[in-house]
């Protein structure tokens, strides 16, 4: 299955967190606000720059180009039982 | 009595604030983005003959101590003498909210969960199993709204009641490793599952309005006209109602000059009063307007939740300057006044990003430049006046592009802190949050018109009427003219080369508002109202509209007031940076003004 960033994810789409590859204190910041490997986010809105809104475990988060890059995602499938299903 | 010692704490946009101004009657300021309080705040209140001291610490979202706030929230929480933690939860994003409540459970300390927003939770046709919840995470919870001041009373009888049980100081907070992170979330989304019956999908009409006003090319344009109309209501309306105010003020005027002829004062004290306190104080209360009606837009930008979009929308240009969007929020708090705008920088990670926001501050023409703007434009540009107020905020935030740009050439590998921002839903500004935002900055207005204005009014007109030779006739003689006269050289190529405007510039330090009082005191200007004799006191000695120009490029650049420059020296704590940054304005506005008067008059 494809992997890809997060910045060439589409709109109103959602996708699976696969992997996170920045610096450590980014990470942390991201992780405390329930971004993790695992976690179901929706791309909510994309800016020519290519800073993203993203809603993820009910909050909207605004994200820089360079942190949409360095997240990696994949398409959630309809079957897949990686993960249960949280609510949404 | 004892004192039973409660701290607030809570994800930022929690409620936190609301609730600590419905228990203690204070007014600290509510809105709606994250990062409004910075600094911890303390406040005594009784409840049933029980002395209560609630702390309301900033708003975070781990204990995990990487910014300021949480470091202050964390050693209050390790060390501070709470009885009792309140973690304030908004119920409509519980699964985000949970880790910092894990987290403090965790810590062993005595802790209630007060779940917030439960009005708008029913509102909804959400339903929480709070029994459920508690058994989960083994902790006591209490429903509220700290809005509607529903649950309040629960929430104190459930404090001292475990206070009586409990008791625990000194712990220590652990960090979370990327593993315990993961299996807390995961815990959380079981305790979502569980307890969380016919959660809706957010509103829709957050993402509606999302969809125009942070559209990818829609976005910026937008933020843009927004700004513009702020300002264009703030000349428009502020000058057609200002001309009422100025009415009033020439009655009073001549009303008093009446009184005290009548009552045979004599010259001096008529002179004091008329041209020293009515020219002087009464001139800046004409501007009232003016700035009640910039600080109504700057309340409902903050109030309805675009504040934090602007911050994603600006992020791109901040980018060039070397900054991250976030500083967007302090330049357009800097606006309203620099002292709040420079404490907001907290939310800036990164001492450098910190130090360029407070460098670039100063350019977004602060309220207090309004009066200055307005006068002059007025008096030179007639019915354009308002086009040219208008074009002292692009030019100041034009200067700041350049600096900003110059600096991130210069320092090529400063690094620059990454954008991660929360986007709270949209809402209704309340009424409630306006009236008290507005009012506070109104008082504020009005007490320094009747501090600081008042008593530099009085100042000036002793130093413009007394000289060496004791109380004098002609200003020329006076002491503030001797000084203005020292620095008339230095002034010249500004095109502001008169001992007058040197000493206006010199009272500017005060507040900004006092330079205009000051040019009606020294021009002798018995009804400050009247800018048509101030025009032709400033025409008479070759004062054009270039020179208007160059005065005001002058105050919108040169060094922020007294208040602003302790409110630096106190956030950097660096009496270097503030140093070094006095004068980089000084001579920015010498330079820039120079240039154009140079140019103008070639």
């Amino acid at each position: 299955m494809g992997f890809f960033n997060l910045s060439e994810g589409t709109t109103n789409e959602k996708y699976i967190i696969e992997e996170i590859n920045t610096d450590n204190t980014t990470k942390t910041r991201l992780q405390v606000l329930g971004i993790l490997r695992g976690t179901k986010i929706e791309i909510l809105n994309k800016r020519l720059n290519g800073s993203i809104i993203i809603k993820v475990r009910g909050t909207r988060l605004g994200i820089d180009k360079e942190i949409s890059k360095s997240i990696k995602i994949r398409k959630e499938s309809k079957n897949a039982n990686l993960k249960p299903c949280f609510y949404r | 009595m004892q004192t039973l010692n409660l701290a607030f704490i809570g994800n930022p946009n929690c409620g936190k604030t609301t609730l600590f101004n419905a228990y203690t009657g204070a007014n600290l300021k509510v809105a709606n983005w994250a990062g409004v309080t910075i600094e911890k705040k303390e406040e005594y209140f009784n409840y049933n003959d029980i002395e209560i001291k609630v702390t309301d610490l900033p708003g975070i979202y781990s204990l995990n101590s990487y910014s300021i706030e949480e470091k202050v929230s964390r050693e209050y929480i390790e060390k501070g003498q709470a009885n009792i933690i309140i973690d304030i939860i908004d119920a409509l994003s519980l699964e985000r909210n949970l880790y910092l409540a894990l987290q403090l459970i965790e810590t062993g300390k005595p802790i209630i969960l007060a779940l917030n927003m439960m009005d708008i939770v029913k509102k909804r046709g959400m339903r929480i199993n709070i029994k459920k919840l508690e058994e989960m995470l083994k902790v006591k919870i209490v429903p509220i709204s700290a809005k509607n001041r529903s649950g309040l009373d629960d929430l104190l009888e459930t404090a001292i009641e475990l206070n009586q049980i409990e008791n625990k100081n000194n712990i220590r907070v652990k960090i979370d490793n990327e593993e315990e992170i993961t299996k807390k979330y995961d815990y959380i989304e079981q305790i979502v599952n569980e307890c969380i019956e016919n959660k809706k999908e957010r509103e829709q009409s957050t993402d509606k309005i999302d969809k125009i006003l942070t559209h990818k090319i829609l976005g910026l344009p937008i933020f843009i006209l927004i700004m513009a109309i702020v300002f264009l209501l703030t000349f428009t309306i502020g000058d057609f109602i200002k001309g009422y105010f100025e009415l009033v003020l020439e009655m009073f005027s001549d009303k008093i000059l009446y009184i005290l002829q009548e009552i045979g004062s004599g010259k001096a004290v008529t002179s004091l009063i008329i041209e020293g306190i009515i020219s002087g104080v009464g001139g800046i209360l004409t501007f009232l307007p003016n700035i009640f009606i910039l600080f109504l837009c700057l309340a409902f930008l903050e109030d309805s939740g675009y504040m934090a979009r602007a911050s994603y929308i600006m992020n791109g240009i901040m980018e060039k300057l070397g900054l991250s969007g976030k500083a967007c929020i302090p330049m357009i708090l800097g606006f309203g006044c620099s002292v709040p705008a420079v404490m907001s920088t907290r939310t800036l990670k990164s001492d450098k990003d910190r130090k360029k926001t407070i460098m670039l501050i100063p350019c977004m023409s602060c309220s207090a430049k309004i009066p200055i703007y307005v006068l002059f434009s007025g008096m030179f540009f007639g019915k354009y006046g308002a086009l040219a107020s208008l074009s002292m905020y692009l030019i100041g935030v034009l200067i700041a592009i350049i600096i900003g740009i110059i600096t991130q050439k210069i320092d090529k590998k400063s690094r620059r802190e990454k954008l991660i921002v929360e986007l709270p839903e949209y809402k209704m500004p309340d009424f409630t949050t306006i009236r008290k935002y507005v009012w506070d900055k109104v008082k504020d207005y009005l007490e320094k018109a009747g501090t600081i204005i008042f008593i530099a009014s009085i100042i000036l007109w002793g130093v413009l009427n007394i000289g060496p030779t004791g109380f004098v006739e002609n200003t020329e003689e006076s002491f503030g003219a001797i000084i203005g006269k020292i620095l008339v050289p230095i002034l010249k190529p500004t095109g502001l080369g008169y001992w007058q405007i040197a000493v206006a510039l010199i009272s500017g330090l005060a507040a900004k508002e006092v330079v205009v009082s000051s040019i009606n005191v020294l021009y002798g200007i018995e009804i400050a109202s009247k800018s048509t004799e101030l025009y032709s006191a400033l025409n008479t000695v070759g004062f054009t509209s270039l020179n208007a120009i160059c005065l005001m490029i002058f105050c919108l650049l040169y060094v922020p007031c007294i208040a602003t420059m302790a409110t630096i020296k106190n956030e950097t704590k660096s009496n270097r940076f503030t140093i070094k940054l006095i004068l980089f304005q000084m001579l920015l506005a010498w330079m820039v003004t120079t240039i154009i008067y140079q140019i103008f008059t070639a």
